[in-house]
């Protein structure tokens, strides 16, 4: 295929949503493409959404960042994919297939009306990633409270330990948790899920569990089993009290299949359980008389007692299943009728026999064996037990033996094992119970010889040198010399049980080591049909090791029943343990030591039977369940979903894959900030009162943990005494961070006098090295920050922080200017932490082709600073290079400017335009209203008493329908309310739930399918602003109600259609200014097929350019100087005006006029959009005797020299001074580019001539970003840089030769330097007479420097407030080629969501004049910030309805009262005061009627 | 909350982009406060006339509030600026006509101060609970009613 007819995709990808994402797809949106907005998180909204406050301009991140959030993700060519990452990218340019993994939300986003009622039942509290584990968050939350989507999701990455551990696979973190939330019944039947023996292993399990717990690494691992116990025992007593009824017997169906189970133990009991469930027809088989197994038969009385166990064991029954008690396959029935009578057979007959000792004296009288002596036990008859007994053994049964004995009669008991106390099998609480009974216990002596004549008298002894070998198998050695005796009357093996011989030779299935051979995960045996687990099959092990085997058993017989795999997608395999490094972090827990449940006391237990141990009181067991960490994050307690109406949480949803087919791709990845710990000496992660600025930003955050309160973390106390301290993980070569991250000086400067604001008193100290201000206005915002008395900025970065013991503020040491070392305390302290590169690791840039730098940055060049090494992909934004907010959002906007050029072919092709029903005419129908009123699940109807506000306002004048919905905003309701608008002919829409805000658009869309004009919706809020924030007063809560909805009632019969017009677009693009910025923004709109108009004043294209030779990574600037100009000057679709003035212009966006004049001769062009970027000019001086005294020059005539290899470095003494004219009274700001270039010459002179001195005296050295690494540069090459401050500026002689002298403060003596050079860095200044001209045509506002003023400083850094008119380069302010660059792309961009439409459509929310009223006063014009208002021909004021932006300012101030602002006019107001202060009865004050006359008469 | 106290009638007025957002945001911290507030949303305080103020408290309303965004954060500019200076004129305008001025008053309040919102609110019942009811007539009668 060629490349011609080969057509390109006109979709673009973007990944991340953080504001500069938001950006790059806003503009393509805009302009013509589709755009799949692809992020990590759950939410869109990056690192802006965790700010408080914006420097310079003390904006609210979240005001100004929101509602950028909602138009992306209301935008119909937006797509966005949350919780999403791409992994790869095959393809070229134009025609790229993007894969993109999809992880889990676990909730339908098509479903989720964001109601929150999953987040109220949710019992998981886990820190707050969001808010730096500053607080917690539940289980299933929102990212944050504004979340764009605003739709919940659930967090998880695997299961806990604890159900990992657990051969059944319980679900340990999701009881607890809901045991923590009182809701035990749930617990138990969340246990039983997995469990049905909840009861029983709440006494007896080995909990294996409990040994994993994270907790543990703390303090003590929660105490599962006893919780399991507490809850399970809570069923009982509700049973008890008659306040909860058994369930319902249930019987199979006649033709379900029959299973038959061999042995009521509890592997037995437990398929039993599963298969009932399953619907088979059970039937288990027991050789004894009663169900149990070794839970009745080997567990004594005393520590299970029978009870529980025939309270689960009826449960089982009530199922359906059928138990044949005193049944013994093999004997009693023959076990091949019993294959041939059912469909499958599970064989849990457990090991029943002791094992022998095989010792001489085994068979004297007076020796008995452990599981038949405690068979017996639990037996009517109980055996004989004589004075002294003797048990052998170290295991559970041992132990259970030897208490059974003591409580049967015996006068002493003692035992004797191989292994050291440490090392029994037996539990740890089993043997300190039995040392509790007085029971001596012999460790490390093995049995040599029972002694007796016929009865027994003792028990020889060997001592036991080892029991286990190098591997850790079992291996016992002994010292045959090491002898001793004990007496005893009476000796009790107890040391292993196996499986009846005579059963195994009963059922022919394959047996090994005296047990059966299954399959270990289908418990398959070599019979057709039979299955086998528990002790039979395993060998003796633990109740919930049989339960686990049971469930397996179930499980496959069910899939054999069914014929289906017995290994694919078993439940085992959907159990993934949490990463490690995932699991809660222990360091820092408050120790709380585990409850111990209360036990009988040891003189009581003694001959008795009664149970032991006591569970733990409600109290204990809710403060156990609260210090469960949460490994697992989600508990999978199902709380949600039981709850959420809308049926939209699913926790088996599965990562996915998707291929996205894309023309190019945008990568907005944003930063990750540095991980503080890494700097150990500061304390961070082991001090409390450490944090870091993105903590200290939700700190201060109004909507953060702490609501603004600046307290700290330790005690909660007021912060009083605050220090910050810079470059924690920048400027660190030797932490490989030896960029500088840009941001943090002023973000410190900023939280210093936003914390001011906060605490009263306030005393805050910033340590930095060079405060970095080089942004537009930033110096002036530093200069005001240093003026506050409260702020100290000291010069030093400390080594270390100490936390001092007792009130645990924070001692840093440090030098001061003087360099006398200093201590100072506080209170808090923030680490400025640095900006790294996002989680995009080599692997995956690898995976995409993409080259990234030394630091993991992504690569680019000074000169396309937007693209990366693969074509085709774009940058922008932190992951290209630190940068702050304005310059992130100008990159974003010009990275999509590069996708634009690239597939300007394609634009157009993939966009989503909605086409609606034509609007029914409502203009001769009287007002016709229907309400719907929303519960929003529980959210307003538990509060606010629904169907009592439907009632109220049903009889509201012109209501023809009053209705509630469960969720209005759900598809369902929306067709209804559709349908309602048909079959009731409604011509007013009410609904009264969220916010507008959110949801206005949504429901207007409704009225717009429903044929109906979208203005005449309105909306009550009653929830966010009503249950929500009433819930304490449910009357009042309905109350406000009913008058809010009567309110928006009375204000809906007011609302008039409204249309928003169209204006032709010009499609040519407009430019002023011909140097880099002005060609870079032209060629950016040609390239775009536009036509374009370049007005240049100049004789020549290039403007400063022409006097910049070459950049730290491109020595020689020509060859692409040149190469753009010839670019320009050969673009068919640029038409160039040189040595042209523009006399006037006129118009708005879309159709602006241009009046130029060219060598006397007057022209006209016209176009959609302008975009200005007429530059500024090298700033002059005459400080320093420059151009009085030979060897003074600037750096730029420096720079000239040294380029053209006419400077004769050698042996020089060259002084260079910094901020010459600029930070000064004249020039308060920062000129950005001096220190960089400062350092780049006297780079270039010492390469020339090593030997060669070079200082630089500056006042704070802001080589940014990535150019720090230049910096360091110069200070190895032997570069001398000497800080001055502005009260002592270097003073210059020529006395013979140039002599700087100069005071430094990091100097005790004045220095004095022979310079044969002087160079003054002298900065930029805008040019003010030209810009006051332009400015005064355009009706575009300068600041006091001179430059543009920008709309907004932050998110519209090119726009200007009049729309269509756009700004770029150093008329905007100071700053590098690369930027310059990227900012003119930007501009370009921002044209091209002009340009590219063939029409505009304008706003119906706008101003509109009543000409008859208007007195010509003009206040209008004056008051407008957009200048929308003119005079018109008619000598009145009009309003260009294409610049309104619908404040309504001006309806307010016009004291003709002639304007009014369309859906806000006056008696829209009016009617909803009258209507809130009516009286009870509904009669308003006064008639309507004439309310309405006066108004019209005012 | 629900007591027999008096229980004035408070109508604020929010600005869309700020105010408004910051009392959806209480709702979604569940920031109580008292239930006596009415809140009409308005693109922005710029928009708001004098009249409005009046009107309100001459049906009825026991105060007025109006919130709008942080000084130098309106995003319309100078907006908030606009009705400072309305809501001033207006507190004079009460005391001329013999009304307690603390009636009205305007507060800034940023997109994420959901707290400030609801404290301003509360504060402002308790101001006005201590002015007591609003003495003009309702139903345009001439003489003061007694409303408690």
């Amino acid at each position: 295929m060629s490349e011609s007819d080969d057509k390109m995709v006109g979709a673009v990808l973007v990944q991340g949503g953080g504001i500069a994402g938001v950006q790059a797809s806003l503009d393509l949106a805009n302009s013509g493409f589709k755009v799949y907005l692809v992020e990590r998180d759950a939410a869109i909204g990056g690192m802006m959404a965790h700010l408080d406050k914006t420097f310079p301009t003390g904006d609210c991140a979240t005001c100004i960042v929101s509602p950028k959030l909602v138009e992306c993700s209301r935008n119909l060519n937006v797509e966005i994919l949350t919780l999403s990452e791409l992994t790869g990218l095959q393809g070229r340019p134009g025609h790229f297939d993007a894969t993109v993994r999809r992880y889990p939300r676990y909730v339908d986003e098509t479903k989720c009306t964001g109601c929150s009622e999953c987040t109220q039942v949710c019992p998981v509290d886990i820190p707050d990633e969001f808010n730096r584990r500053l607080g917690t968050r539940k289980g299933i939350a929102k990212l944050y409270a504004q979340a764009t989507p605003n739709i919940f999701g659930i967090l998880k990455h695997g299961h806990a330990p604890c159900k990992v551990k657990c051969p059944a696979r319980v679900n340990v973190q999701g009881y607890v948790q809901l045991i923590k939330k009182k809701e035990y019944l749930k617990a138990v039947n969340l246990v039983r899920q997995r469990n049905p023996l909840s009861a029983i292993c709440g006494r007896i399990c080995t909990h294996p569990c409990e040994s994993v717990c994270t907790r543990g690494r703390a303090d003590d691992p929660i105490a599962i089993r006893l919780l399991k116990r507490f809850a399970s025992d809570k069923e009982i007593e509700m049973l008890e009290a008659g306040e909860l009824a058994l369930p319902e017997e249930r019987t199979p169906a006649p033709e379900a299949k029959k299973v038959a189970v061999i042995g009521a133990g509890p592997a037995g009991l437990t398929a039993a359980a599963d298969l009932a469930d399953a619907g088979f027809a059970v039937t288990v088989h027991e050789a004894l008389s009663a169900g149990g197994g070794m839970l009745r038969w080997g567990i004594p009385e005393y520590r299970l007692p029978k009870k529980i166990l025939d309270h689960e064991i009826e449960l089982i029954r009530r199922k359906g299943v059928k138990f044949v008690y005193n049944c013994r396959v093999g004997l009693d029935l023959a076990f091949e009728t019993l294959r041939h009578d059912y469909h499958a057979v599970f064989l849990s007959a457990g090991a029943q026999k002791s094992r022998r000792l095989r010792l001489e004296g085994e068979q004297i009288n007076g020796v008995l064996h452990g599981v038949e002596f405690l068979r017996d036990a639990a037996s009517a008859g109980k055996p004989a037990v004589k004075d002294r007994v003797l048990v052998i053994g170290g295991g559970n049964v041992a132990i259970d033996v030897a208490r059974t004995a003591l409580r049967l009669g015996a006068r002493t008991v003692e035992m004797v094992c191989l292994e050291q106390r440490g090392e029994m099998p037996a539990y740890k609480e089993e043997i300190e119970a039995t040392l509790a009974e007085n029971i001596t216990i012999h460790n490390g002596w093995g049995p040599k010889r029972i002694m007796g004549n016929g009865t027994v008298t003792g028990l020889e002894l060997k001592r036991c040198t080892r029991v286990f070998d190098e591997q850790k198998r079992f291996s016992p050695a002994f010292d045959e010399n090491d002898l001793a005796t004990l007496d005893a009357d009476q000796i009790i093996v107890a040391i292993g049980q196996m499986v009846d011989e005579h059963l195994l030779g009963h059922i022919r299935a394959q047996s090994e080591r005296g047990c059966f051979r299954v399959d270990p995960i289908t418990a398959q045996t070599s019979l057709e049909g039979l299955f086998a687990g528990g002790d039979n099959a395993s060998g003796p092990a633990s109740v919930i090791d049989a339960v686990a085997a049971g469930k397996r058993a179930a499980e496959s017989i069910q899939r054999y029943l069914a014929g289906r795999d017995l290994l694919a997608g078993r439940f085992e395999s959907t159990v993934n343990p949490m990463p490690d490094e995932l699991l809660p972090v222990t360091g820092t827990i408050v120790k709380k030591a585990r409850p111990r449940a209360e036990e009988l006391a040891p003189a009581d237990r003694l001959r008795s039977f009664e149970e032991v141990e006591r569970g733990l009181s409600e109290e204990q067991a809710l403060a156990e369940a609260e210090r469960c960490l949460n490994c697992a994050l989600c508990s999978e307690c199902n709380r949600c979903a039981e709850t959420c109406q809308q049926h939209a949480i699913d926790h088996a949803m599965k990562e996915r894959r998707v291929t996205l087919q894309v023309g190019a791709v945008i990568l907005t990845p944003g930063f990750k900030e540095f991980d503080a710990r890494r700097k150990g000496e500061f304390g961070y992660g082991r001090y409390p009162n450490v944090v870091t600025s993105v903590q200290f930003e939700r700190l201060l955050s109004a909507a953060g943990p702490f609501e603004g309160h600046v307290v700290r973390l330790s005690d909660g106390r007021r912060a009083q005494r605050i220090a910050w301290i810079q470059c924690v993980g920048s400027r660190d070569s030797a932490g490989g961070h030896a960029y500088c991250s840009s941001i943090c000086c002023m973000m410190a400067t900023k939280q210093a006098l936003v914390a001011g604001d906060h605490v009263e008193g306030l005393d805050a100290t910033i340590f930095y090295m060079d405060i970095r201000a080089h942004g537009k206005d930033f110096d002036q915002y530093y200069e005001r920050a240093r003026a506050q008395k409260h702020i100290h900025f000291v010069k030093s970065i400390p080594s270390r922080i100490i936390q001092l013991p007792g009130s645990q503020d924070l001692r840093v040491q440090f030098l001061d200017a003087e360099s006398r070392l200093q201590q100072k305390d506080f209170d808090l302290i923030v680490l400025s932490v640095g900006m790294e590169p996002p989680d995009f690791t080599a692997e995956r840039a690898a995976s995409l082709a993409l080259r990234l730098n030394e630091f993991g940055f992504c690569h680019t060049d000074r000169l396309s600073p937007l693209s990366t090494s693969r074509p085709g992909v774009f940058v922008g934004g932190a992951f290209q290079e630190p940068k702050d907010i304005p310059e992130t959002v100008t990159q974003a906007s010009a990275a999509a400017s590069m996708a634009m050029e690239l597939l300007a072919p394609a634009r157009n092709t993939l966009i989503t335009k909605k086409s609606y029903p034509a609007e029914h005419d409502v203009s001769d129908e009287a007002p016709r209203v229907g309400v719907f009123v929303c519960h929003c699940g529980m959210n307003i109807g538990s509060v606010v008493d629904v169907e009592r506000v439907v009632k109220s306002i049903a009889n509201q004048p012109d209501v023809v329908l009053a209705t509630h919905t469960l969720f209005t905003c759900s598809d369902t309701s929306l067709s209804n309310i559709k349908d309602c608008i048909r079959d009731h002919r409604l011509n007013r829409v009410v609904v009264a739930s969220c916010t507008p805000r959110t949801h206005e658009p949504l429901f207007r869309e409704t009225l717009r399918e429903a044929g109906l004009n979208p203005h005449l919706f309105e909306m009550a809020n009653i929830r966010d602003q009503c249950s929500w924030v009433h819930s304490a007063a449910p009357q009042s809560a309905t109350e406000k109600a009913v008058e809010l909805v009567k309110m928006s009632i009375a204000r809906a019969r007011r609302l008039s259609p409204l249309e928003g017009g169209t204006l032709p677009v010009d499609q040519t693009g407009l430019v002023i200014g011909g140097g880099l910025s002005g060609m870079t923004a032209a060629l950016a709109l040609a390239n775009q097929g536009f036509p374009v108009h370049l007005v240049e004043r100049a004789k020549r294209l290039g403007g400063n350019l022409h006097e910049i030779h070459g950049t730290f990574e491109h020595p020689d600037l020509a060859p692409f100087t040149g190469a753009l100009i010839r670019q320009v000057e050969t673009h068919p679709n640029i038409k160039l005006y040189l040595e042209t003035e523009i006399s006037t212009i006129k118009g708005h966006v879309g159709k602006f006029h241009l009046a130029l004049l060219k060598e006397g001769r007057q022209l006209e062009v016209s176009g959609g959009a302008i975009v200005v970027a007429t530059g500024a000019r090298q700033a002059q001086t005459t400080d320093f005797l420059y151009g009085r005294a030979e060897g003074v020059l600037t750096q730029v005539e420096l720079e000239k020299l040294l380029h053209d290899k006419t400077y004769p470095a050698k042996g020089q003494n060259v002084v260079m001074i910094q901020c010459v004219g600029s930070r000064n009274d004249q020039h308060p700001f920062c000129s950005r580019i001096c220190c960089s270039l400062a350092v780049r010459n006297a780079l270039a002179i010492k390469k020339q001539d090593p030997a060669a001195n070079v200082f630089v005296l500056y006042r704070d050295l802001r080589t940014y970003g990535f150019r720090e690494l230049y910096y360091q540069q110069a200070r190895e090459a032997g570069v001398v840089f000497i800080r001055y401050t502005p009260e002592a500026p270097p003073e210059v002689r020529d006395n013979q030769g140039l002599r700087v002298g100069l005071k430094s403060p990091d100097f005790p003596e004045p220095l004095e330097i022979e310079a044969d050079n002087l160079v003054l860095s002298t900065g930029i200044e805008a040019d003010l007479k030209n810009n006051r001209r332009l400015s005064d045509l355009l009706k575009v506002p300068l600041n006091a420097d001179g430059f543009y003023v920008e709309a907004h400083m932050k998110l519209r850094p090119v726009d200007f407030a009049t729309e269509g008119v756009f700004l770029c380069g150093l008329a905007h302010s100071p700053k590098f080629i690369d930027e310059n660059i990227s900012q003119a792309r930007a501009a370009a961009a921002r044209a091209a969501t002009v340009l590219s439409k063939t029409q505009l459509d304008v706003s119906a929310q706008v101003s509109f004049v009543n000409q008859q009223k208007c007195i010509s006063c003009m206040t209008c014009v004056t008051v407008c910030p957009y200048s929308a208002p003119f005079c018109n021909q008619d000598g009145k004021g009009q309003i260009e309805a294409a610049k309104c932006m619908g404040c309504g300012i001006c309806a307010a101030e016009c004291p003709a009262r002639a304007i009014q602002l369309h859906h806000f006019e006056t008696d829209q107001f009016l009617v909803m005061i009258r209507q809130l202060f009516a009286d009870k009865d509904g009669e308003l004050f006064g008639s309507e009627r004439r309310e309405k006359e006066l108004l019209e008469t005012v | 909350m629900e007591s027999n106290a008096f229980q004035p009638r408070i109508l604020a007025f929010c600005c869309h982009y700020c105010a408004y957002s910051s009392a959806d945001l209480a709702g979604s911290m569940r920031i109580q406060y008292p239930p006596n507030v009415r809140i009409i949303r308005t693109p922005c305080t710029g928009r708001l006339e004098t009249e409005y103020f009046m009107k309100a408290l001459e049906k009825g309303a026991d105060g007025v509030l109006v919130a709008g965004c942080l000084e130098g954060g309106c995003h319309f500019v100078e907006g908030n600026l606009c009705a400072k200076r309305r809501v001033n004129y207006t507190r004079d305008l009460l005391l001329e006509i013999g009304l307690e001025k603390e009636r009205i008053r305007m507060v800034n309040i940023s997109a994420a101060m959901a707290r400030p919102l609801a404290e301003a609110i509360t504060d402002m019942v308790q101001t006005v609970r201590k002015l007591g009811p609003n003495p003009i007539p309702r139903n345009g009668s001439s003489k003061p009613e007694n409303r408690s």
